[in-house]
């Protein structure tokens, strides 16, 4: 009970959060039994999880520093448009078989740095807000997709790429082992290195960093760059799930990931929030979503339900900050006393 | 500290109970069928397995459409889709992605796919991105009927289109030349160069007229591109309108005629100069009652809806679509079979009278 205790003190945000994901799914075991959690259903999620966690992790990313990356969805569309263009042959340079793949997988991750250095470097230079920033870049990388393009989607790539998308490794799928791994480093990195705990402080507050000899132009950089990496990698999986690529493929995610994110715990002033948060949000936000579809819920009532939910997890979190000042407030004077 | 503890707890339970409470009345709002399908669905499984696929009880199967989003069109293919639920007792329900985007529509279908129903039909936003999806659908042994996506019709069980092109742009011609009395110059347009239908309806439009009505003469070899938009179609009814002073008739082949009738609205020659275009009644229908659009063509999501769902019930039970068949809907009481493209035979006609029968 102590341990319990203990554990709930030290992280109310995350318990909480738990304890809702728990509730979430308890409540849907509850209505829907077999059907929800039959291995195939489980399987179906765990398939449709990653593209849209990739992308939510880099919302999460650019959320930590207290920004905002409009331009994740356009740039994951617009490398799996590189990517298609060199998986069909077009960009190949005469590879074939596992050459081009990797070929295609190196110009995906260069292209999804540039575009998020870019991101970054504007942001840096110009302190321009990353709301309007990445705006203008989200336009403007779209815009490089629609000229290549002209609308229409790129398909016939190398069968090779397409079997990534679709195998399976111990049951679950192999794009949700990779999204697992890399929330797994992206959450130790942030845990454990010099770099995370410089980009909570530049996040918490940038002043302050730099009056810490942090550089935050650098860390700017970086952290978008990172985030244009995540979305990258998030276009390379919906090129492999649906072989093909389109500009405009999931625009109804953006607002999701912020959701998932204020959802997960992660301020949007910076500074605040864990991946492991994130990642519940997001498993829980597949589930209810499933659920949903069994339900055969009409749209209106799907964007009533999420609403609602962003509504009472901001409350929530009013309510929690308030609660823990007091606490942090008592503790402290208790410190006092005793001292005296 | 005990009492922060018990606070916490507290105010869990109370969130707890808050969701509940949520849950619960949304799943009354959306759909108060929920609970029934859902003895139906597990009853309809139960049957099939142990029949093993022979029964041909509508009741029995388990049919989903996946519209492209919520609006007019598609509320009509809802409406139709209920209709066949009541005629035939089919369990048939219709789920609407939350924006016309193609990645909601696959990850409904992803969730169907677990769910393990008789069939799909669907409305590909962007059929090549879906049809990944769509074989791995099939390769669990569901049905997948598709509707406005010939590109893809190999990879799916059937693709159920309203009717043959020829003939629908040989409608246009016949209703523009009877407009026009047979003679006079004439224009016609399209959404752009690329888009395939238009393409096929303004071709067989022109070959039509020039067999059949020699007075009749095209202005120009190649159609013109109002772009998809009101305005395009504005602009470009202007320019034709200056070159070819005697223009008697424009036809239309997107559904944009009513920036044609616009333009000659303000050159005083509505209703002189007869304008015949693919039309919604929703945007249509003020141009066909002042008599500057003489007649709109189009077909009737409900009916389409109907007939794709009958198609794939008729599919899953193993009765098969051939050449023939009746899908019980206007317009596709006998189907066409080409390939894996099933034509009806629905084109819809509007005018001045009958526009306000229809909603969408």
């Amino acid at each position: 009970m102590n341990k319990i205790k203990k554990m709930v003190g030290k992280d109310l945000d995350l318990s909480i959060l738990v304890g809702l994901a728990l509730l979430v799914l308890v409540t849907v075991a509850g209505a829907f039994g077999g059907s929800m959690y039959s291995g195939r259903n489980i399987q179906s999620m765990a398939f449709q999880i990653p593209e849209f966690g990739f992308l939510a992790l880099a919302m999460m990313l650019s959320n930590m520093v207290g920004g905002i990356d409009l331009s994740i969805i356009a740039n994951a569309n617009t490398v799996a448009i590189f990517t298609a263009y060199v998986l069909n042959g077009t960009w190949a340079f005469g590879t074939e078989g596992i050459a081009r793949v990797i070929l295609a997988l190196i110009v995906a991750a260069v292209t999804s740095l540039i575009f998020g250095a870019f991101n970054g470097l504007i942001i840096a230079k110009t302190s321009a807000p990353s709301l309007i920033a990445t705006l203008g870049t989200m336009t403007l990388i779209q815009g490089i997709g629609m000229a290549l393009t002209g609308g229409s989607s790129i398909g016939d790539i190398d069968p090779l790429f397409a079997e990534f998308g679709k195998s399976v490794v111990l049951g679950l799928p192999l794009i949700f082992w990779l999204f697992l791994l890399v929330s797994l480093i992206l959450g130790l990195i942030l845990s454990l290195t010099g770099f995370g705990r410089k980009l909570y402080l530049y996040g918490g507050n940038p002043v302050a960093a730099r009056f810490s000899a942090v550089n935050n132009e650098k860390m700017s950089i970086l952290v978008f760059m990172a985030t244009g990496f995540l979305a990258g990698m998030a276009g390379l999986i919906i090129l492999s799930r649906v072989n093909s690529a389109k500009v405009g493929y999931g625009d109804s995610y953006l607002l999701q990931t912020m959701i998932v994110c204020v959802i997960g715990g992660i301020s949007p002033n910076g500074g605040k929030g864990k991946v492991q948060g994130v990642v519940i949000a997001i498993i829980m936000m597949q589930v209810m979503s499933s659920a949903f579809t069994i339900m055969s819920l009409s749209p209106y009532t799907k964007k009533l339900i999420w609403g609602i939910m962003l509504v009472l997890v901001l409350g929530l979190n009013h309510v929690i900050a308030a609660y823990s000042q007091k606490r942090t407030l008592k503790q402290s004077m208790k410190n006092l006393q005793s001292a005296q | 500290m005990k009492k922060k503890l018990v606070s916490v707890i507290l105010s869990v339970t109370m969130i707890a109970t808050l969701l509940v409470g949520c849950g619960t009345k949304t799943a009354d709002a959306g759909d108060t069928t929920t609970t029934t399908e859902k003895a139906e669905t597990t009853e309809a499984a139960d049957t099939a397995e142990s029949t093993e696929n022979v029964s041909a009880d509508p009741a029995d199967y388990k049919v989903v459409m996946i519209v492209k989003q919520s609006d007019s069109w598609f509320d009509d293919m809802a409406t139709g889709i209920d209709q066949l639920k009541k005629d035939t007792g089919l369990n048939v329900s219709v789920q609407v992605p939350e924006t016309g985007d193609a990645a909601s529509q696959i990850s409904i279908m992803e969730d169907l796919i677990a769910q393990d129903v008789d069939a799909i039909c669907v409305v590909p936003n962007d059929p090549n991105a879906l049809v990944p999806t769509i074989q791995k659908a099939r390769d669990a042994g569901i049905v997948v009927v598709t509707h406005e996506a010939p590109g893809t019709a190999d990879s799916v069980d059937l693709d159920i289109e309203a009717f043959v092109n020829e003939s629908f742009g040989q409608l246009f011609a016949e209703n523009l030349a009877k407009a026009m009395d047979g003679k006079g110059k004439y224009a016609g347009f399209v959404g752009g160069l690329t888009m395939e239908t238009h393409m096929a309806w303004y071709e067989a439009a022109v070959k039509y007229l020039e067999e059949n009505y020699p007075d009749m003469e095209n202005v120009a070899t190649e159609p013109y591109e109002d772009g998809n938009s009101v305005e395009g179609a504005h602009d470009k009814a202007l320019e034709v309108l200056k070159a070819y002073p005697d223009i008697a008739g424009f036809f239309d082949c997107s559904a944009q005629g009513g920036g044609i009738c616009e333009a000659l609205q303000e050159n005083d020659l509505a209703g002189t100069v007869k304008v015949v275009s693919l039309a919604l009644p929703s945007m249509s229908s003020t141009y066909l009652k002042d008599g500057s659009m003489s007649h709109g063509l189009c077909w009737r999501p409900a009916d389409a809806g109907y007939a794709a769902c009958y198609a794939a019930y008729l599919i899953a039970s193993g009765q098969g679509v051939e050449t023939g068949t009746d899908l019980k809907a206007t317009g596709y009481d006998s189907v066409e079979l080409e390939g894996n493209i099933g034509y009806g035979n629905a084109p819809l006609e509007f005018t001045a009278d009958n526009i306000d029968d229809y909603n969408f």
